[in-house]
């Protein structure tokens, strides 16, 4: 059956908000298409600002709907000419195929970082300076990376203080004379499509963290303009590629602070080939190849083992799982002591010590006991995964995540 | 030009106009609707103008305020003047620093209050420093010393910094600096004519142009919507000859006697200041004009500054281990804290010491003093983890640390020496401390230890004392009449980075001698309304309180913080009932509260008349009638000790009064908290739950950007 649905551009937006005003007003309209004849004149007399707020939710809108299984049915359709995207590998569609296809298929992380972000009336509204992106998959971690420095071009007129003093408060790339940057854009652009079509005919989903998303876009499709060529990326949130990558596997939807929180962590910050070259010489924190690859560590952190993937140093940095994994095993053994008490009197016990013991000793028996426990526990298992609303779900965190559980528990 | 076209209408508006753009103040009454015709000077267009009575101003009616300040500023004009920013500045009368090229123009912020007492003139001295060098000395200057990189330099130097023109006294920032162009180039006037930069300023202002091939400044204003809705936007150019810098220059700030020097002129005494605007009075006094026109409108100034009553509030006893003392007269006991025990303490059986290499010797030289320190104020001391770090590099701190935290079981404190001062590594090690792993931590900057060899054992002192804090320790107290009391302190920061994220700092005290702290921080989304999730704070905080005591406080004095004059009513309004609600979640429980709204920044000083000539009043002066508002009850209350300078009371205004408290114990109360701030052993001008929050909310906005870990919440932690 062929997509019926139509893409809902601002226009749509706009007149599905405007809709039981018409209504009101005593107008034949019940649904979106009837109303649109109505509505054209006052969307002429918006301006570019206020249309810019429906623009945003058409392409909020979109970027959900790509990265969302492409089964479902929606009422409402809208007679226009179909926007016709790149068939989208979206993760849904991996998951009809076997686990082995989801651990290995690739995903690619970018980031492009700007020299500030100018007021919405200008037609330029960033200024590319960094571009880093991230080859990746469940099952091998960090394949390559790619990282450069962009010629950001002449700062608008009237704007140097501004772009000046935003990059100064974050990566701190010179805004001229900076000798590393020194590619324009078109060469930039070829080189990260060569990078992204390595060897495959078709363009993979590319994902960035929603906060970014705009710039990223917006970058993307400056720097094709320039090259004189329309972009054919699809540019997905980093956010929904777990929540996919979630639901998948425990059948439950995580929550939307969770996601967050999993993504939003600084353990990593000053992890050791983390960031690019010149950000670690000069040990500034701000670097777009430092936040792809921490969003893979997130990643990693948390879901691999849930898919039952060995953690290698391509998932996360050696020194940091290390410092984080290996304890000093006196104090476990303590711990496990201390709750003992507590729990005693439950069945559960010895099932959750085990775990918790596990836990704290090697990822490695956990992923297998995960595996393990898919197969017997089903759900429960799932709400097992909610962890406390602890602002970083790091790794030894997690462990007291299951300790909170079993506190409620008793 | 709206101005000018009123004035034409002199014959039917009398001679006795007040116009502040939009709403004319007349002292006669005109027959009901005028309309008048007028011509627009700059392109001849008819405009039509349409008077109308709106409203018959009583003479003590509230309305009359900002008119009384339409006059006031006209006769500042008068008295020549010049308004920059809200302030009058008199360049005229400059006093000129000629070895550091600066001169600071002597100025007024004044304004007309309606008080208790009538209305009044509020009048504070303000100065503006200003730079000699024009913009274009200051690049011929970067010229003499790097010829090759000069354009480079300049946009290096000079983007970014504020400049005054002198010739309409309006400030701009430099945005961009346009090198192609000269005062040769011409540009469009408002009325569509062109006309080069050279014959505009000889034209409209009378000023040769000199140097002919300077480059041009470029100032982007603010986008603005004019009345139409329309995006005003474009670009300033402005000529560095005719730009002068303002501000103390970077390099000056770090010249210690130099920056003596412009203090000196800046902190006025009491006698001068209070000469300043004895001054200010005599001048209006003398100009004819200038009374005439308060005259006119049947205004009068007093010849003098209002004098009043005060009371000075008696003063406390200061309480530690195992004995009390009353304060001495300068309110400061350092000596005291440091020579005796401190009500409790935290023994420190294990804590790592983090130093790079090169400050092996300042790390050695601090922990024999501190051990040596330690024993007076009864803190047992073991020695520390030493860790020595192989460089100074953020990455090997924050490295070291976590890894260091990650195997060892119970580090109790951090400490941690770095090289100079840099927020970035200060804020690594904070976010690794207060957020990831948690553990209180101290950060000491090396030059510190090492600058002053002769002050090592004060500063030993000081940093045992504060680390005693962090680990939850008491270090004195007061007596606190009111039993079964919590004290609330609020504040929020507002993050000029992050799209004006604001953070509120929460701190309330969780036992009765109020020496214990319980904290919170919550981020704010912009736009969203103060402190809106306060009720999780309260809660929190009330628990805690039940923990410990094993009942709820009778009574809840909550001193906020951080509130404009305009903001009042929505503390009152919603932030009350918000904090109210919270009683709900315990069964019967109605406790009496209190609260306060703190205002550091305001513009009264006080004087103590009490001996031949003004001097600064004692600390614990309350001054309670005749300056207070009408519509609050309120009081200034000025507690800390002034080494220079006036004194400028603080603000309290009470909006919320259930527990019936009486003025006098709402003042003693105060004064009482402002003795108990532990990072500074004397008075401070805020209640030091209000600092706790500040210092709170401080920490988490500029550098943790996240709420720290809940483990640390019943510890001082931020200080």
């Amino acid at each position: 059956m062929p997509n019926r649905k139509g893409a809902r551009n601002a226009y749509y937006f706009f007149v599905r908000e405007k809709l039981p005003e018409l209504q009101r007003r005593g107008l034949p309209v019940a649904r979106v298409p009837d109303a649109i004849p109505f509505c054209s004149r006052d969307w002429a007399l918006l301006t570019e600002d206020e249309k810019e707020k429906y623009s945003e939710m058409a392409r909020k809108w979109r970027a959900g709907k790509s990265a969302q299984a492409s089964g479902k049915q929606v009422n409402g359709n809208i007679v226009e000419e179909s926007w016709k995207l790149q068939v989208a590998l979206s993760v849904s569609d991996l998951c009809k195929f076997f686990l082995p296809a989801v651990l290995g298929s690739i995903f690619y992380f970018l980031n492009i970082f700007s020299h500030g972000e100018l007021p919405s009336h200008c037609e330029q509204r960033f200024l590319p300076c960094e571009i880093g992106c991230i080859k990746y998959s469940l099952k091998d971690g960090i394949i390559s990376d790619f990282h450069r420095f962009i010629d950001p071009g002449e700062v608008p007129r009237g704007f140097r203080f501004h772009c000046q003093a935003a990059s100064n408060a974050t990566h701190k790339i010179p805004i001229s004379g900076f000798e590393l940057s020194n590619a324009s854009y078109p060469v930039v652009l070829r080189e990260l499509y060569s990078f992204l079509r390595l060897n495959s005919s078709r363009w993979p989903p590319v994902y960035c963290k929603s906060d970014d998303w705009y710039r990223v876009n917006w970058c993307l499709k400056q720097m094709a303009k320039e090259a004189g060529t329309r972009t054919q990326l699809e540019l997905l949130t980093v956010e929904d590629l777990v929540m996919e990558l979630y639901q998948w596997k425990l059948q439950k939807e995580p929550s939307k602070t969770w996601v967050r929180n999993l993504l939003d962590v600084f353990v990593w910050d000053y992890s050791s080939n983390t960031r690019c070259k010149w950000h670690e010489e000069n040990d500034i924190l701000f670097c777009a190849l430092a936040t792809c690859k921490k969003a893979a560590y997130c990643i990693s952190n948390s879901l691999a083992s849930v898919y039952g993937v060995s953690l290698t140093a391509a998932h996360l940095p050696l020194q940091d799982s290390d410092s984080n994994n290996i304890v000093n095993p006196k104090t476990v053994v303590l711990d496990a002591g201390r709750f003992q008490v507590i729990i005693f009197e439950y069945v559960v016990l010895n099932y959750f010590r085990l775990l918790l013991l596990l836990r704290w000793l090697s990822p490695w028996f956990l992923s297998l006991w995960y595996a393990y426990s898919f197969g017997c526990t089903g759900n429960s298992w799932g709400y097992m995964w909610q962890p406390p609303a602890s602002p970083s779900p790091s790794s030894h965190l997690g462990g007291s995540g299951v300790l909170v559980y079993l506190l409620k528990f008793s | 030009m709206r101005f000018g076209m009123m004035k034409e209408h002199r014959s039917v508006t009398g001679d006795i106009t007040a116009f502040d753009g939009s709403i004319l103040y007349l002292p006669i009454r005109l027959p009901q609707t005028v309309d008048l015709m007028s011509q627009r000077k700059t392109d001849g267009v008819e405009i039509s103008i349409k008077i109308q009575m709106t409203k018959i101003l009583e003479p003590s009616s509230d309305l009359c305020v900002p008119f009384y300040n339409v006059v006031f500023r006209r006769v500042m004009r008068i008295l020549d003047m010049k308004l920059v920013g809200r302030n009058f500045y008199d360049p005229t009368s400059p006093i000129v620093l000629q070895q550091y090229r600066l001169q600071i123009w002597p100025g007024y912020s004044a304004s007309i209050r309606r008080t208790d007492g009538g209305l009044f003139l509020l009048a504070d001295v303000s100065h503006k420093v200003i730079r000699n060098d024009s913009v274009l000395d200051v690049m011929h200057a970067i010229y003499q010393q790097n010829r090759e990189n000069f354009q480079d330099e300049c946009t290096k130097q000079l983007i970014g910094n504020i400049l005054i023109t002198r010739y309409n006294n309006h400030t701009y920032r430099i945005d961009d600096i346009d090198w192609n162009k000269t005062p040769k180039d011409s540009f469009t006037m408002s009325d569509g004519k062109e006309i080069t930069f050279i014959d505009y300023y000889s034209k409209n202002y009378g000023i040769t142009v000199r140097e002919l091939d300077q480059p041009l400044l470029i100032h982007r204003p603010n986008e603005r919507r004019n009345p139409q809705g329309k995006l005003q936007k474009g670009e300033i150019l402005l000529l560095p000859e005719l730009s002068y810098m303002t501000g103390i220059p970077e390099k000056m700030k770090k010249d210690f006697r130099a920056m003596k020097d412009v203090t000196h002129q800046i902190n006025l005494s009491p006698k001068q200041h209070y000469a300043s605007l004895n001054n200010l009075l005599h001048r209006i006094e003398k100009n004819e004009a200038a009374r005439k026109e308060m005259s006119q409108w049947g205004l009068c100034l007093d010849k003098d500054v209002c004098k009043t009553a005060g009371r000075v509030l008696p003063m406390e006893r200061i309480s530690l281990r195992h004995n009390s003392f009353m304060t001495p007269e300068d309110l400061n006991w350092t000596k005291e804290i440091t020579r005796e025990a401190s009500i409790s303490t935290i023994p420190m059986h294990y804590w790592a010491l983090f130093y790079p290499k090169r400050a092996v010797d300042q790390a050695r030289e601090l922990v024999s003093m501190m051990e040596k320190v330690s024993g007076p104020i009864g803190l047992q001391l073991n020695q520390p983890a030493w860790v020595e770090l192989k460089d100074d590099r953020i990455e090997t701190y924050a490295r070291t640390i976590k890894s260091f935290l990650g195997t060892e079981g119970k580090v109790q404190m951090v400490v941690c020496i770095i090289t100079g001062t840099r927020d970035d590594l200060y804020g690594a090690i904070k976010k690794l401390c207060c957020v990831q792993s948690p553990v209180p931590s101290q950060v000491i900057n090396a030059r510190t230890i090492m600058a002053q060899p002769n002050k090592l054992r004060s500063i030993a002192q000081k940093i045992l004392l504060q680390i005693n804090c962090k680990l939850g320790g008491e270090l004195w107290g007061v007596d606190i009449p009111l039993k079964q009391l919590m004290v609330i302190g609020m504040d929020v920061y507002h993050d000029p980075s992050r799209g004006m994220r604001s953070v509120v700092g929460f701190v309330a005290s969780t036992n009765h001698v109020l020496t214990k702290w319980y904290s919170r921080v919550v981020f704010q989304m912009p736009h969203q309304e103060i402190a809106d999730s306060l009720k999780l704070c309260l809660v929190g905080a009330l628990q805690k309180f039940y923990e410990v005591n094993h009942c709820l406080p009778e009574k809840i004095a909550v001193y906020r913080d951080g509130v404009s004059d305009s903001q009042l009513n929505s503390v009152v309004r919603y932030e009350i009932p918000q904090l109210q609600k919270c009683f709900e979640a315990f069964e019967n429980y109605q406790p009496k509260m209190v609260v306060f709204v703190v205002q550091k920044r305001i513009s009264i000083n006080l004087y103590s008349a009490s001996t031949e000539h003004f001097v600064t009043p004692t600390p614990g002066t309350v001054v309670d009638h005749t300056v207070t508002r009408r519509d609050w009850v309120d009081f200034y209350l000025l507690a800390h000790h002034i080494r220079q300078g006036c004194g400028i009371p603080t603000h309290y205004i009470c909006v919320l009064n259930t527990a019936n408290l009486s003025p006098d114990h709402m003042q003693r109360l105060t004064f009482k908290l402002c003795h108990m701030y532990w990072n500074w052993p004397g008075t401070i001008r805020v209640p030091a739950p209000c600092k706790y929050a500040h210092k709170l909310a401080f920490l988490s906005g500029q550098f943790l950007h996240h709420e720290p870990a809940i483990q640390l919440c019943d510890l001082l932690f931020f200080l």
